[in-house]
């Protein structure tokens, strides 16, 4: 197995040219519970292509964190299938190829902010261990700077969000995954965190897929929303959010911006 | 949420704050010792209770100085089997727990008998290690050793289990290995719980060391108090107690304060509870 050390790699040549990063086919996920079984997902078909930011929007209980948690390789589909540069979710696990984020930070309280971030590193060293930047840039590029040794503990929860940000785009994995990072944020700091993200993601371009109930925030970051609806889950539409970029606070007031929440709104209704 | 500048100010500030809360906290304990002595000293007098049912303070500090070389000899051979024993069970428990909380099937066959071995009363089987095994520490290490065994055990299953589960699916998204997560990740987080059950482990382990010494011991602290009851020699036996407790006081505080260096990034020593 020594001679093929990250597939991943290996096979982005092939498929870099297809611009296809994501390919979700049909994939449903039924949860076996003693009260009887839930269909959490069904039949989700969606591409994303590469640098695409795509945004997964939808009322709780529609199955956009399923979705997240089945291409993360987290948990695994009752039928359908994944492919990730043409890998499968497992695979790009292996490879390190992807970096998650939550809706609260998960850091390990007992580190640093560099150790929290260095983490990756630490891990699965058998796949390559890719550097996006310096650990001093990433701080830089999270504003960060001047907490280094700080402990998780001694920052605000947006500050940590930060850190699980920096930590997920560290190891350079081509996608970002991210579960309502903003989630468990007060409304002003999340305001903010949304253009820092914008700022981050231009400068780094990843794929990002972002589970989100949050409209302004869907339609400011994507380039297209992914829209559910619950019980059982399933895809109601996507939309092409043609907005400018780069995008800051005042698209948030501009007619198209309206346009398109009213749209969602009416969707979301529903 | 003070900036990186602040902190560094504040470093030789947080520390002799640090020294006057350690001072402070040392004159309360100091203080609460010595009104313990002199109302004891004072009930005793007062009621003119005679010495050989209770001594006095003043009588049981005197012996106390008197004998305080062989006593301090006699706790060595005490703690040497308390401390082998507790090595021996919360390591065994901390293995065992290790290998409980990374397959399940472990579990399902080992714990039952964790269980079983939990509703022995040891302290019982005591007189039978002695006849066994004879007089020397080997009986007493064990019986520390199988009382400190399921606390540890417990404390370290529930406290690998208590990792953060999203921390846990990072360590997965990122293709960690469980050994990887056992080792950065759930090891740490059971931390808290294994210093809560070592603390009570280091209490039951010198139980368990005195009580197989009743029994039947060359040395040990044990002996002493033994020894001095069949004499009737209360002042001796009352020593004996006393150097005990200040034995025991002392311990409790080297593991509090290994506890406060080693948990510094937890909310239980951050909050400063009770230990």
């Amino acid at each position: 197995m020594q001679h093929i050390k990250n597939p991943v790699a290996q096979s982005a040549s092939a498929f870099h040219n297809t611009r296809e990063h994501v390919v979700i086919d049909k994939v449903s996920k039924r949860f076996d519970l003693r009260t009887g079984s839930v269909e959490a997902l069904r039949e989700a078909s969606v591409t994303i292509a590469e640098h695409e930011f795509v945004t997964l929007i939808g009322p709780s209980g529609c199955g956009k964190s399923t979705l997240l948690r089945i291409i993360g390789g987290l948990i695994e589909p009752t039928s359908g299938t994944i492919q990730i540069r043409g890998n499968s979710p497992s695979e790009a696990q292996r490879a390190k190829d992807m970096g998650f984020v939550f809706q609260s930070p998960a850091l390990l309280p007992w580190r640093t902010v560099v150790g929290n971030i260095e983490l990756p590193f630490e891990l699965n060293r058998a796949a390559a261990a890719k550097r996006l930047c310096s650990t001093e840039e990433i701080l830089e590029l999270v504003g960060l700077a001047s907490f280094a040794k700080a402990h998780p503990y001694q920052l605000s929860g947006g500050m940590q969000q930060r850190v699980a940000i920096a930590r997920a785009l560290i190891f350079d994995p081509s996608l970002m995954l991210m579960d309502e990072p903003f989630g468990a944020l007060d409304e002003i700091t999340r305001d903010g965190m949304r253009y820092e993200l914008l700022r981050i993601w231009s400068q780094s371009k990843k794929t990002v897929l972002f589970v989100t109930h949050s409209i302004p925030e869907a339609i400011v970051l994507s380039d297209r929303v992914i829209v559910m609806s619950p019980r059982p889950g399933e895809i109601r539409e996507v939309i092409d959010i043609k907005l400018p970029r780069p995008r800051n606070e005042e698209i948030e007031s501009s007619a198209e911006f309206v346009r398109y929440a009213d749209h969602l709104r009416k969707l979301l209704r529903h | 949420m003070a900036s990186a500048g602040t902190q560094v100010a504040a470093g030789p500030m947080k520390l002799i704050l640090g020294a006057l809360r350690a001072v402070q906290n040392l004159l309360g304990l100091v203080g609460g010792l010595i009104a313990l002595l002199i109302l004891w000293e004072v009930l005793v007098r007062v009621t003119e209770t005679p010495t050989f049912i209770f001594p006095s303070a003043s009588q049981t500090i005197e012996r106390l100085q008197e004998q305080i070389w062989s006593y301090l000899y006699e706790i060595s051979w005490t703690f040497a089997a308390a401390g082998i024993g507790l090595v021996i069970g919360s390591g065994v428990g901390i293995i065992g727990a290790v290998l409980m909380a990374q397959w399940r099937v472990v579990e399902k066959s080992l714990f039952p008998l964790a269980v079983f071995l939990k509703l022995v009363p040891f302290i019982a089987i005591a007189p039978l290690l002695v006849v066994w095994i004879g007089y020397n520490l080997w009986p007493k290490i064990i019986i520390a050793a199988l009382i400190t065994f399921f606390p540890v055990l417990v404390n370290a299953i529930a406290g690998l289990r208590a990792a953060d589960p999203l921390a846990v699916e990072f360590f997965q998204s990122v293709g960690a290995s469980k050994v990887e997560i056992m080792t950065r990740l759930r090891w740490h987080s059971s931390l808290p719980y294994l210093y809560a059950a070592l603390k009570l482990a280091v209490n039951l382990s010198l139980v368990g060391a005195i009580a197989g010494e009743y029994y039947g011991a060359e040395h040990g602290i044990g002996k002493v108090i033994e020894e001095t009851a069949l004499r009737l020699d209360m002042r001796g036996m009352f020593a004996a107690i006393l150097m005990l407790a200040a034995v025991g006081v002392t311990l409790t505080l080297i593991t509090n304060a290994i506890e406060r260096r080693a948990l510094y990034w937890h909310e239980s020593v951050r909050s400063g509870a009770p230990q």
